[in-house]
């Protein structure tokens, strides 16, 4: 194994080891996610303390600790090279699919499987829950990066079966829980290596037309209550009131909260009132994005995306700046799943989405998820730390209309 | 970097360009609907947010009262409490709820350890105390609120028994409901999932977690006991049992409510203080047989209820849709800026919004008056986050003062009870074929109107509903205009139309005179029937075809003049002054004076019915309305098209007393003035009406002096002191009555005794046939003044006007000398 590894560093043919590289703009995703999660240790505070309270909220400083253990994450994630990852895959895998299967067992008792919202979705570790999708959406991204970073079957459209069936695996066993709406935040991610990987845009587009067409499809399918919230969200775009106090309480708190925040924002001790007595629904957790806005308004909402975009420009600048196929896929992967979920949460917040349990990276409560954005950041870094030297072959230059490489002079598969 | 700087940016380069493309179109999207959430709704969303700071609780008000115009209280708020006891307590979960608290408490370290039968055990040994403290408690809650253990022990059971069926019905409900919902998902119904589901559907209802009255309607001074009860602990002392079930020798002690779950509700009562008026009616002032035999007593005690029930209507406890929907189209439309202002808070919240277990206007001028008489919230703001404190005082509702004089009213219908005989057929009342049966009570109306303001001093309509019958006081039938003789809730006087009769001479007379139809002066001659050739038809009341004596010109002694008309009714004069004026001028007149409206918005009223209805050709179109010729003369004398209520015809009498301006009439006082409208009559034919109305009653000829009674004859207005002028009217009507009739073999009715085939018998039949209405409508002033008060009475099928409705009057005249609105000279004066 140790072989195969510096069998692809001597392959970069700059020496024994890979260059440190110390200036890069994985520091940028790291900047912006410190910033971010201290922002979300406030937001959670501003949520969840008592009344006459003094300190931080007990649930603000548990999420002090995760960020900490997160951060802590992040550093071991960006000391070894990030390949290690890709070729340790296959424990990944399994103990991800293990965790996943485990979690879908009926016999696993309640104290360690505890459904919330009817979702056996976490593992309880004691003092902090276990999400296994939260490291599921890692994993896949990892395989899917190695597994696509040399290939060109994908440029066929039947070639796409291959990274979908990859994702298929995480995808349904997440489905089974009941999780729709995390199960799906894998998707964009999917989209996003394919596209990057280089396959074609009309295959793409193909397939992102079909899936568009089956949605309204697929409704009858969707449960009462999701049918309920599609309705409700359509209800609530078109300006009625209806589902207020129903369906649409959540969505419609929060954007009433929202609206609270206006152009600047409201005094820390208001914004506390207003959220608390608002009855803000999981205010400090999927809801925490309308929190802040609340406190700091429509500028402070726009610095708060600024603040992800700064993320997503460090690890999209990673990616383009990075010369081996597979750091580039793991880093727009990443990317795609921070994005996605970021969205998607925002849009829930904001109303254009409907509410589905996704968290906002960084800023939502909890542990797992903590953990998991803060990994992200981490292998990010990781791989702008190592994306010296150069490219022993050009990455994903095609010619359209050819499944062959521009350069036929590279080897397709690296000798062990 | 080298490498790239060759390439330049290829298809992976690009591809990220399109990938961040694409993630920035999401953002962008992202940041456009929060400003649009934050600018455009912003002001909205925060006004909203904030509002949700502040908690408001609304406080009770008073209804106004409802005053007659003395100022006797006809209606108002009494307040009243329910004695209330939480369900928990009725139900005994409280003993076992507190049972195992007190369990929990003294095994609180091994209580986790406990098998739920040893947990169950302990629990239970505390029960049997528990007990007999609700027992003492509630025998301590009958002692203050001072009611029979036994009464609040059986409302007990009774609250529990028909709260558990509640339950089990819903749970029975839900059920299905949760069944139908498993099977809808595809959900196999196994014994688990049933015994879930059966958890799921039994949870409590909400009666099962709200107090209940168990005590009703206590005044305040028990209502005060009871809350100082309700706050009251008492010690409660148990021994402790140890897990094995042994005393330890330890024992609980806690203060505990006297009466646990125990509270008092408001149940505020609307209370008609004159729903029942005793009052006396004075004998001597009665025609003929009904003053006695004189060794009886001087006057009659009478006591009348139900009579302003009709007016005044009726709250409801329980608010309908229509209520909410009224309000709020009455604060958007009808109120005016003032009344909005005290109604709305600055929030935008009405104070006067409806809310469960109000009352509400149900039934007349409860309901008409609903906006004036419903009161204004208080309301109290929290802040939630500062503690602070808003309030807005409650403000009871506004009082509405009726014209009406309740006692004056009261002694009217005395006069119309059948107790006193007059509102009872009598022999002496006319052709029984054209009234009801003798022995009969007889049903009808009476209005008095003030002439000067307009004002209604009286508004009688018998029979009435019982006050103590709940569910017929409880309605009111809507539908004016459709008559149902025999429901005693139909209010007669604004209500129920009749055809108007001779006492619509006077009104044709002035319009005729003041559109120069009848020169003042001029004589009609009366021959007894009005077409020369035709001696069986539009004939005049006294004449007889068989003998062609019976004339007016015969027994005047000459053509007539107009105030000899009006005394003496002539039919053939009207009947030539109606076909004077012709249909169209007939139904002017009628209109100006008031027919084909409503008179009052306070209660319901009918409208009158005027002219002839247009009949419908085949195609369902209205046909032209052609009147014949014999329409208007039928209308000169109040027959023929029209028809009007007992308020229509005294407000017409009052509109000819003032000289022909209308006003009014009112039944509620309100700060605008009632409308005033000249309607253009010639004074001196006022004059000449007025002279008429005068002899008809004054004069021995007239229609309205008096009759002949057991050979006795009898004046029919015996007050001394007044002034009274007055026209009869015996109004024929078609109408099926049940008669006791003598029928003969064949089938047929035999009126005369004298031509009886053998085999006939007495049978009850109902008779279709011309019956009469009795109407008298007159004025009344004190002695050589002008006329002040309006009367017009009206006995249902009760054959002559004069005979029926003429001494009836002349009570009504007493009762307002007995009130003080006419003077009242002593009797001995009279001799």
């Amino acid at each position: 194994m140790l072989d195969r590894v510096h069998g692809f560093m001597l392959a970069e043919g700059s020496g024994s080891r890979a260059r440190w590289a110390i200036a890069n703009l994985g520091w940028l995703s790291f900047a912006a996610a410190m910033t971010l999660s201290l922002l979300g240790v406030y937001a959670i505070d501003v949520a969840t303390k008592a009344d006459g309270a003094t300190g931080l909220s007990p649930t603000a400083h548990r999420q002090l600790v995760f960020v900490g253990v997160g951060v802590f994450a992040a550093g071991i994630a960006c000391v070894p090279h990030y390949r290690w990852f890709g070729l340790l895959r296959w424990p990944l895998i399994i103990s991800t699919l293990a965790f996943l299967v485990f979690l879908l067992i009926p016999a696993v008792p309640e104290s360690i499987v505890r459904p919330r919202n009817g979702t056996r979705g976490w593992i309880d570790l004691g003092p902090m829950d276990f999400q296994p999708a939260e490291l599921a959406k890692v994993v896949f991204v990892i395989t899917l990066a190695w597994h696509m970073r040399y290939r060109r079957s994908h440029r066929r459209f039947f070639g796409l079966v291959g990274p979908g069936l990859i994702a298929f695996v995480p995808i349904s066993l997440i489905i089974l829980q009941p999780d729709f709406g995390t199960a799906m935040m894998i998707v964009p991610a999917l989209g996003a290596i394919v596209v990057a990987a280089g396959a074609k845009l009309r295959h793409i587009a193909v397939i992102a037309l079909v899936a568009a067409m089956a949605a309204p499809a697929s409704y009858p399918f969707l449960k009462d209550y999701q049918q309920q919230r599609v309705v409700g969200l359509i209800r609530q775009l078109q300006g009625s009131q209806e589902g207020a106090d129903g369906i649409n309480f959540q969505g419609g708190t929060a954007q009433r909260v929202i609206g609270a925040g206006q152009t600047t924002g409201n005094a820390d001790g208001h914004a506390r009132a207003l959220i608390r007595y608002n009855r803000l629904p999981e205010a400090h957790n999927d809801m925490v994005y309308s929190v802040l806005v609340t406190r700091f308004g429509f500028w402070g909402g726009v610095g708060i995306l600024g603040l992800y975009l700064a993320w997503l420009l460090g690890a999209l600048g990673v990616a383009a700046t990075c010369p081996d196929p597979f750091g580039r896929l793991l880093c727009v992967g990443l990317a795609a799943l921070i994005a996605a979920q970021t969205i998607v949460n925002v849009g829930m917040n904001v109303g254009l989405v409907p509410i589905v349990g996704i968290t906002l990276p960084f800023l939502s409560y909890g542990g797992s998820s903590i953990v998991a954005v803060w990994l992200t950041t981490g292998l990010v870094l990781g791989v702008g730390l190592r994306r010296s030297g150069q490219s022993y072959r050009p990455s994903f230059e095609y010619a359209e209309g050819d499944a062959q490489p521009v350069l036929s002079n590279v080897r397709t598969r690296p000798s062990p | 970097m080298g490498m790239y700087e060759k390439d330049g940016l290829g298809m992976f380069h690009g591809r990220l360009v399109l990938l961040a493309a694409l993630g920035l179109v999401g953002f962008a999207a992202l940041t456009a609907q929060l400003g649009r959430l934050s600018f455009l709704d912003g002001e909205r969303l925060k006004a909203d947010a904030e509002r949700r700071l502040e908690r408001l609780a609304y406080e009770p008000t008073v209804r106004g009262r409802i005053l007659d115009r003395t100022g006797r209280v006809l209606a108002q708020d009494r307040p009243s409490f329910d004695v209330r006891l939480d369900f928990a307590v009725l139900s005994g979960v409280w003993v076992e709820v507190m049972a195992v608290r007190f369990a929990r408490a003294a095994h609180e370290d091994a209580w986790s350890e406990l098998a739920s039968e040893q947990r169950d055990q302990l629990a239970r040994s505390y029960e049997p105390f528990l007990k007999e403290h609700l027992e003492r408690g509630m025998i301590e809650l009958a002692r203050v609120a001072d009611v029979p253990l036994a009464d609040v022990l059986e409302r007990q059971a009774h609250v529990v028994a028909r709260v558990g069926k509640i339950a089990e019905l819903y749970a029975g409900f839900r059920m299905d409901q949760l069944e139908e919902r498993a099977e809808a998902r595809g959900q196999e119904l196994t014994d688990e999932l049933k015994a879930r589901l059966e958890a799921q559907a039994r949870r409590p209802v909400a009666e099962q977690e709200r107090p209940h009255t168990v005590i009703s309607r206590v005044d305040d001074e028990v209502g005060l006991r009871v809350m100082q009860l309700a706050e009251q602990t008492l010690p409660f002392e148990a021994p402790v049992l140890d897990v094995e079930g042994k005393a330890t020798g330890k024992r609980v002690r806690v203060e505990l409510p006297v009466v646990p779950g125990l509270s008092v509700g408001d149940a505020r009562d609307r209370q008609y203080p004159y729903r029942k008026i005793t009052v006396d009616v004075d004998r001597s002032t009665l025609p003929g047989p009904l003053k006695g035999d004189g060794r009886g007593d001087a006057s009659l005690s009478v006591t009348v209820g139900g009579t302003l029930d009709a007016i005044i209507g009726r709250t409801r406890r329980g608010v309908y849709a229509e209520d909410v929907q009224r309000r709020a189209t009455w604060l958007e439309q009808g109120a005016d800026a003032q009344q909005v202002a005290l109604a709305k808070t600055d929030r935008d919240e009405d104070r006067g919004r409806y809310m469960e277990g109000d009352h509400v206007g149900h039934t007349g001028v409860e309901s008409k008056m609903e906006h004036e008489l419903r009161g204004m919230r208080g309301v109290r703001v929290r802040r939630l986050d500062t503690g602070e404190q808003q309030t807005i005082e409650s403000m009871p509702g506004r009082d509405v003062t009726l014209t009406l004089d309740a006692v004056l009213q009261a002694r009217i219908a005395a006069a119309m009870s059948p107790e006193v005989g007059l509102a009872v057929a009598q022999r002496w009342h006319g052709n029984i074929q054209s009234r009801r049966d003798d022995g009969l009570p007889l049903a009808g109306a009476a209005v008095v109107i003030d002439i000067d303001t307009g004002e209604v001093l009286a508004l009688v309509s018998t029979p009435t509903v019982d006050p103590d019958d709940p569910v017929g006081s409880a309605t009111m039938p809507e539908n004016v205009g459709t008559q149902d003789w025999d429901d005693p809730r139909f209010n007669r006087a604004t209500s129920a139309i009749y055809p108007p009769g001779s006492i619509a001479k006077a009104m044709t007379l002035v319009w005729a005179a003041s559109r120069g139809e009848q020169q003042l002066g001029e004589r009609i001659a009366c021959n007894g029937h009005y077409l020369p050739g035709r001696k069986d038809v539009l004939r005049c009341w006294i004449y007889r075809a068989e003998h062609d004596m019976l004339t007016h010109n015969i027994v005047a002694g000459g053509d007539l003049d107009e105030p000899e008309a009006l005394k003496r009714s002539c039919n053939i004069y009207f009947y030539t002054l109606g076909g004077r004026l012709g249909y169209d001028r007939m139904i002017e007149a009628y209109r100006q004076f008031g027919v084909g409206a409503a008179p009052l918005d306070a209660v319901p009223c009918a409208e009158g019915v005027l002219g002839l209805i247009p009949q419908r050709d085949e195609d369902g179109n209205p046909m032209e309305v052609r009147p014949s010729r014999t329409d208007a003369v039928m209308l000169g004398i109040g027959q023929g098209p029209v028809a009007w209520t007992p308020l229509h015809a005294a407000d017409a009498f009052a509109t000819l007393a003032r000289g022909g301006v209308r006003l009014g009439p009112t039944l509620v006082r309100r700060e605008t003035l009632p409308s005033r409208q000249d309607i253009g009559l010639d004074p001196s034919s006022i004059d000449a009406a007025l002279e008429g109305l005068w002899l008809s009653v004054n004069d021995r000829d007239g229609t309205g002096h008096g009759t002949t009674i057991n050979n006795e004859s009898v004046r029919y207005f015996t007050a001394p002191g007044v002034s009274v002028w007055g026209k009869t009217g015996t109004a024929q009507q078609r109408a099926t009555l049940t008669k006791e009739v003598r029928v003969a073999p064949d089938g047929s009715i035999v009126w005369d005794s004298a031509k009886e085939p053998p085999g006939t018998v007495t049978r009850f039949r109902p008779v279709r046939a011309n019956y009469t209405h009795a109407w008298f409508v007159g004025l009344v002033g004190p002695e050589g003044g002008r006329p002040k008060y309006a009367i017009s009475v009206m006995m249902e099928f009760a054959g002559s006007g004069g005979r029926v409705s003429a001494p009836i009057a002349n009570q009504i005249v007493h009762a307002l000398q007995a009130e003080g609105y006419l003077p009242r000279r002593s009797t001995g004066e009279q001799g």
